[in-house]
């Protein structure tokens, strides 16, 4: 082609190809209507706000007051809870029991519990896998925005005397509508 | 497969899974709440004690001494040289200096063969292939609810007499050993 053209046919083809495409440019009139969007998102959030156990003074179960149990929520963050017994024993018991609340703008369902122990403590959580939690901020019942948890801590035959045992227990939220 | 894509093709399936699993990871909100817990066990610890006098009545012929061992929860009286009639007064006793209550589990006697204990009012008669050797009389310090469970920072005792009897042999030994067993007072 280079060789038909020559090279004054090529500028020639270049000069028709950039009017070409400047003519187009002016070539119609526009009018753009525009839409703006925004989205804020939502928040997922709960807080414990109560805690409690069973162990006032008389050990559970018993009719001596030899271990003590407390469990307080963290104050620089609400989200966690401290269980400590004290000079606990084989057999020892006791059951606690938090409260938690969505504090956030979206619903919240329960979505698992996970637990971690040592073999000599057993500790156990329920329940209301799935169950939803509304925003505090919809108002409504009590029922609907805060749920009730309740657990049980075992001190098993093989714990060792004058030990500690740590134990973690994880209730994990979802949003709602993916649980 | 690898012919068909060529590089770029299995370049573009490997981040499509990417972002697909990285999508996945992000499809929903998850918050935690956490509860942490410690447990710090107690401990079932007791102290034994004892003491032992021979009420000579007139000579010290008999030689009698108490040992405790604390570290083996063990006491150990000896009676040298004993002879009828000789009266030995002593005493028993237990600390509870752990931290959770002790509860009596059970006692276990142990005898040369051939000796027996015979239950007689206040205590028991030792009986030597069926000859009396002695009495022994053993009373508590305390009410038996004591005995039955000693809480933490609590001692019990109790006061015990050895009477020996004409039936005892000449130039003999015996050995006994009781053994109390106490475990954390809510499985006793």
């Amino acid at each position: 082609m280079k060789g038909r053209l020559g090279k004054s046919g090529i500028v020639f083809l270049a000069l028709a190809l950039c009017l070409s495409i400047t003519g187009a440019g002016f070539a119609h009139w526009e009018k753009v209507v525009t839409i703006d969007g925004t989205v804020t998102t939502g928040t997922l959030n709960l807080e414990i706000i109560s805690a409690a156990d069973d162990d006032v003074g008389i050990d559970p179960g018993y009719t001596k007051d030899v271990a003590d149990t407390t469990i307080v929520i963290n104050p620089a963050d609400p989200q966690k809870a401290n269980i400590t017994i004290t000079n606990g024993y084989p057999s020892y018991e006791v059951y606690w029991h938090v409260t938690v609340r969505n504090v956030g703008t979206v619903p919240a369902a329960l979505k698992v519990i996970n637990t971690t122990a040592p073999e000599c403590i057993n500790v156990t959580a329920w329940d209301g896998l799935g169950e939803q939690i509304d925003p505090f901020s919809w108002g409504g019942t009590v029922d609907k925005y805060q749920k009730d948890y309740s657990g049980r801590i075992h001190v098993e035959q093989c714990a060792e005397q004058n030990a500690t045992y740590n134990f973690t227990i994880e209730f994990v939220f979802w949003n709602w509508n993916e649980v | 497969m690898k012919r068909r894509l060529g590089k770029f093709g299995l370049i573009f399936l490997a981040l499509a899974l990417c972002l697909s699993i990285s999508g996945a990871a992000f499809a929903h909100w998850e918050k935690v709440v956490t509860i942490d817990g410690t447990v710090t066990t107690g401990t079932l610890h007791l102290i034994p004690s004892g003491t032992i006098e021979a009420d000579d009545q007139e000579k010290p012929v008999a030689d009698v001494s108490c040992t405790v061992d604390v570290a083996n929860n063990t006491v150990t009286y000896t009676v040298d040289n004993a002879y009828p009639c000789l009266w030995v007064n002593g005493t028993f006793g237990l600390e509870n200096d752990g931290s959770v209550p002790a509860g009596f589990h059970n006692v276990t006697i142990t005898t040369p063969a051939g000796l027996t204990l015979v239950p007689i009012v206040g205590g028991s008669e030792i009986q030597e292939n069926g000859t009396a050797i002695a009495n022994l009389y053993v009373s508590l310090v305390d009410d038996w609810s004591y005995w039955v469970q000693i809480d933490a920072g609590d001692s019990v005792s109790s006061n015990w007499s050895l009477h020996f009897k004409e039936g005892l042999a000449q130039n003999a030994t015996y050995t006994f050993t009781v053994e109390y067993v106490y475990y954390n007072w809510n499985e006793a």
